[in-house]
C-alpha cells in the first residue's frame, strides 16, 4: 500500500515536470515564425554602437547588417557601391566624387543626404581634431557636400585603398541629427537594431525599406552563447539556428539531420601574440625561438584536425597578392634552434611567462594549450591564464596589461593596410608594442606610393619584417564551419570577418 | 535497524574514502603517462589496455588525468577546509565563549558574509584577484569560515555553562587552556561533522569553479576542470566525461556517508 502511494507521487512529479517542460516546449515554437532567425555569438557585446568607435571584431561583423558605407565588400572581395551610386576620380586620384544612391532611407525613415554624408565621414576622419579611426583617414583633407547628392572627398596624396576604406564600418554612414550614435544604431544597412539584453541576446528586424530590398529573414535573434562547450548542445536542442567558428570537437557532436555544415576560412590572422614590451620578449632572439619551437603542423592537427592554413605573417591567403607564401617556412619547426637562440639570448636554464586566452574562444584556449605543451620541450613554461573576453579586450587590448596571448585579429577592411596598419609604432591598435623604425618607414612608404606594384611591394617589405622580427608567433588563418539549420539556406562567407544575414533564406 | 544501517554508511563510507585515497595516493607514486603529455595519433581514443580510461582530445592519457585531477582537486579542498576549520574554530570559540560585545560584533559580521552565497564570495574573490591555486584555496577556505563559525559558536557557547568549564576555571586555568584543550575535545562531533560537510562543500564548488573556466588554469587537470573539458565531446566521446564523473561522485557519497553517521551519533 505504501509502495503504491509512493510510486503514485512519483509518477504525479514526473507528469508535472513533464507538462512544465512540454509548456515551456510550446511557448519556444510559437515564438519562432517562419521568417526568423536564432543566431549564437561567442560573446556579449559591450562595446559603442557608434560604427566609428566599435572596437571588437565580433560587435563589427554583427553590425554589418546595421550600417553601411559609400561603398560595401562582396562576397568576392569586390568593392560595390552602396550609399554612393557611383564615383568619378580625379586624374591625379586625389578628388573623388561621389554622387548619392536615389532613395536611400535611415532606419528611422530618413532619406540620406549629401549633409549626412559629410558629417559621417568627418566624423571619423576627425579632420578637425586630427585623430581618425583609420589611420589612412588622416590623409583626408576636405570632405563637402557640394550639392544634395554630391560629396567631395580631397586628399592629401593620392591613396588607392580609399573605396575599400570607405566600405568598411568603421567609416559607416549615419544620420548627422543623431546626438548619441553611441546608444541609438541608426544606419542604413538592410537590418534596424532593435534591442540588447546584456550578456542574453541582441535583436534585429529587417529594414522593409532598404534600398536593395528588404531582407527575407524578417527577425534576427543573436543569442550569446559564452559558454564553448554548450553550443553543440544549443544547437541540437534547437535555441539556435545558426552558429559561424564552430570548433571540429563542437562539429562532430552536432546532429546532421538538421544541420548543414558550411565551410570556409574565418579570415583571421591567428596568432601567439607578444607583448614586445614585456622583459624578455625586448630580445628578438627569445621571440625567434619561440617561433622556431611551436610546431605550427601539430597546432593544426589538434586544434582544426589539421584543416587550416599555415601563415607566416600578418596576412592571409585570401589578400592574394599581398599573400607571402615564402614566409611560412622561415621558422621551421626545430627546437635545437630554439634551444640555442634561447641561451644566446641569456635564457638558456628557462623561461616563465604567461598566456592570456579569451575563455570563450575555443580555438584559441586549444592553440594555448597545445602550444604551451610545445614549449615545455625547450625549457618554456607558459602558464596559462583564462579571462572573460570583457577582461581581455579591457585589460589585454586596450591597456596592452599581458604578457602573450592567443587571438585571431581580423581585417576590417579589403586592404593590406587593414592587417599591417596596426604594427605601425604609433598606432592607436598596436597592441603587442612592435616597434621598428624600418616597419613605420616602408608602411609610410607604401601609404604614399599610388603605383600599385610598388606600393605592394612595400607592404610585403613590411610583412617580412614582421616575419623576421617574430613581432608574434604567427600560427594559421583558422578554418571556418559554419552550422546552419536546414530549415534555412543561402549563407555567403565574405573574405572579411562579417556575419552578413541579409543573404540567408528560407530553404524551400 | 537504525544503528545497522548507521554502521553499514560507516563501512561503505570508508571503504569508498579508502580506495579514493589509495588511487589518490598511487597517483603520487606512479603515474602511466604524463598527464599533459599530449599525443595526436591517441586523439580521443576510446579506452583500451594501454590507456584504461581513454584519452582525451589532445592524446592526453585520462587515467593520469584523473590521478592528476584528483590529486588537485583534494589538495585544494584539504588545504581550504584546513583554513577555514583553524579561522572558523577561532572565530566560533571566541564568540561562543566570551559572547557580549565581540560575539555580537563577529556575528553581524557573519551574518552579512552567511547572506552572500559562498560560491559567489569565492568567484568574486578571484575576479578581483588573479586566479591561481593559491587564491582558489585562499576563496575557498574564506568562504567556508561563517558556517564554521556558526556552527562552533553553538557549541561552544552550550558547554561554556556546563559544570566542568566552570571547574576548570576554579582552578585557575587560562583562557586559551579551557577553550582548546578543555571545550574542543568536547564539541569533536560537531567539529569532525563541520570539518566533513565543508570538505564535500569545497570539492563540489572547486569543480563548480573549474567548470566554469576560473579557479584551476589549464593545463593543470582538477576533476571539475575535466568535466568542464570533456562536455563538448559527451556524445563522441563519452568516457572523456564518464571516468572523472564516476571518481568524483564516489568521492562526495563517501563525505556524505561519513557525515551522516558523525551527525546521528550526534542527535
Amino acid at each position: 500500500m505504501k509502495k503504491s502511494t509512493f510510486l503514485k507521487g512519483i509518477l504525479l512529479l514526473m507528469l508535472l515536470t513533464l507538462t512544465v517542460a512540454l509548456c515551456a516546449c510550446a511557448g519556444d515554437k510559437e515564438d519562432k515564425s517562419s521568417s526568423s532567425i536564432t543566431i549564437g555569438i561567442p560573446q556579449d557585446i559591450e562595446d559603442s554602437l557608434d560604427p566609428h568607435e566599435m572596437l571588437a571584431a565580433g560587435t563589427k561583423e554583427l553590425f554589418f547588417n546595421v550600417y553601411e558605407g559609400l561603398y560595401k565588400a562582396d562576397v568576392d572581395g569586390n568593392l560595390v557601391p552602396a550609399v554612393a551610386g557611383d564615383v568619378v576620380i580625379s586624374e591625379d586620384g586625389c578628388t573623388y566624387t561621389f554622387t548619392l544612391r536615389e532613395g536611400v532611407k535611415f532606419h528611422d525613415g530618413t532619406l540620406v543626404t549629401a549633409a549626412d554624408v559629410e558629417y559621417s565621414i568627418a566624423k571619423c576622419a576627425d579632420i578637425e581634431g586630427g585623430s581618425p579611426n583609420i589611420a589612412a583617414f588622416s590623409n583626408i583633407v576636405s570632405v563637402t557636400a557640394t550639392d544634395d547628392t554630391h560629396v567631395e572627398i580631397v586628399l592629401a596624396e593620392a591613396d588607392n585603398d580609399l573605396l575599400a576604406m570607405l566600405a568598411s564600418i568603421e567609416a559607416a554612414i549615419l544620420p548627422k541629427n543623431n546626438a548619441t550614435p553611441d546608444s541609438v544604431a541608426i544606419g542604413t544597412g538592410p537590418y534596424k537594431y532593435v534591442s540588447r539584453s546584456p550578456l542574453e541576446n541582441i535583436k534585429m528586424e529587417a529594414f522593409e525599406e532598404y534600398w536593395n530590398g528588404a531582407p527575407e529573414i524578417k527577425n534576427v535573434t543573436f543569442k550569446i552563447c559564452s559558454n564553448a562547450d554548450t553550443i553543440a548542445m544549443e544547437l541540437n536542442g534547437g535555441s539556435i539556428d545558426m552558429f559561424c567558428r564552430l570548433t571540429t570537437a563542437q562539429m562532430a557532436e552536432i546532429n546532421m539531420e538538421q544541420f548543414e555544415i558550411l565551410e570556409g576560412t574565418m579570415n583571421l590572422v591567428q596568432g601567439m601574440y607578444l607583448n614586445n614590451d614585456f622583459g624578455p620578449f625586448q630580445d628578438v632572439r627569445v621571440r625567434q625561438a619561440l617561433c622556431h619551437a611551436v610546431n605550427r603542423e601539430e597546432v593544426l592537427a589538434f586544434v582544426s584536425d589539421g584543416k587550416g592554413t599555415v601563415i607566416g605573417s600578418s596576412m592571409i591567403p585570401a589578400f592574394g597578392k599581398y599573400y607571402m607564401e615564402d614566409l611560412n617556412e622561415l621558422y621551421p619547426y626545430d627546437t635545437q634552434k630554439a634551444k640555442e637562440l634561447l641561451s644566446e639570448a641569456g635564457y638558456a636554464d628557462g623561461l616563465t611567462f604567461s598566456i592570456t586566452v579569451p575563455s570563450n574562444y575555443q580555438q584559441h584556449v586549444d592553440t594555448a594549450q597545445v602550444i604551451a605543451e610545445q614549449l615545455k620541450e625547450v625549457n618554456v613554461t607558459a602558464e596559462i591564464k583564462l579571462v572573460d573576453w570583457d577582461t581581455w579586450l579591457s585589460e589585454t587590448y586596450s591597456n596592452r596589461n599581458y604578457e602573450a596571448t592567443v587571438i585571431g585579429v581580423d581585417a576590417p577592411q579589403l586592404t593590406a593596410t587593414a592587417f599591417l596598419d596596426r604594427f605601425v609604432s604609433t598606432a592607436g591598435d598596436n597592441f603587442v608594442n612592435y616597434s621598428n623604425p624600418a616597419y613605420d618607414e616602408n608602411f609610410a612608404n607604401a601609404m604614399s606610393t599610388v603605383e600599385d606594384e610598388a606600393r605592394t611591394e612595400y607592404f610585403k617589405n613590411c610583412e617580412r619584417l614582421l616575419a623576421e622580427d617574430a613581432a608574434n608567433v604567427y600560427i594559421q588563418d583558422l578554418p571556418e564551419f559554419v552550422a546552419l539549420s536546414k530549415k534555412y539556406t543561402g549563407y555567403q562567407f565574405y573574405p572579411v570577418y562579417v556575419l552578413d544575414v541579409s543573404t540567408i533564406k528560407i530553404a524551400e | 535497524m537504525k544503528k545497522k544501517t548507521g554502521k553499514f554508511n560507516l563501512i561503505l563510507g570508508c571503504i569508498l574514502l579508502g580506495g579514493i585515497g589509495l588511487f589518490a595516493l598511487s597517483g603520487l607514486l606512479f603515474m602511466p603517462y604524463d598527464p599533459e603529455g599530449m599525443d595526436i595519433a591517441n586523439k580521443l581514443a576510446a579506452p583500451s589496455l594501454a590507456h584504461p580510461f581513454g584519452c582525451d582530445n589532445f592524446g592526453r592519457d585520462i587515467f593520469s588525468r584523473v590521478q592528476s585531477g584528483l590529486l588537485t582537486t583534494l589538495g585544494i579542498g584539504i588545504s581550504s577546509v584546513a583554513l577555514g576549520t583553524v579561522l572558523g574554530t577561532l572565530l566560533g570559540a571566541l564568540m561562543g565563549y566570551y559572547a557580549g560585545l565581540i560575539d555580537e560584533g563577529l556575528m553581524r559580521i557573519m551574518d552579512v558574509l552567511f547572506a552572500i552565497p559562498s560560491i559567489l564570495l569565492a568567484l568574486i574573490f578571484l575576479s578581483v584577484f588573479d586566479s591561481s591555486m593559491g587564491n582558489v584555496i585562499l576563496a575557498l577556505g574564506f568562504s567556508i569560515v561563517p558556517s564554521f563559525a556558526k556552527m562552533m559558536r553553538q557549541e561552544f557557547r552550550k558547554q561554556r555553562e556546563m559544570e566542568y568549564v566552570k571547574v576548570a576555571k576554579l582552578f585557575g586555568a587560562s583562557d586559551a587552556r579551557i577553550l582548546f584543550v578543555h571545550i574542543l575535545p568536547n564539541v569533536m562531533p560537531t567539529f569532525i561533522n563541520c570539518i566533513l560537510i565543508s570538505f564535500n562543500n569545497a570539492v563540489l564548488a572547486e569543480a563548480g569553479m573549474s567548470y566554469l573556466g576560473i579557479g584551476v588554469q589549464p593545463p593543470k587537470a582538477s576533476l571539475g576542470r575535466m568535466l568542464s573539458e570533456a562536455q563538448g565531446y559527451l556524445t563522441s566521446a563519452p568516457f572523456y566525461t564518464i571516468f572523472p564523473g564516476i571518481i568524483m561522485i564516489l568521492m562526495l557519497f563517501g563525505f556524505c556517508l561519513l557525515s551522516e553517521k558523525g551527525s546521528e551519533k550526534n542527535a
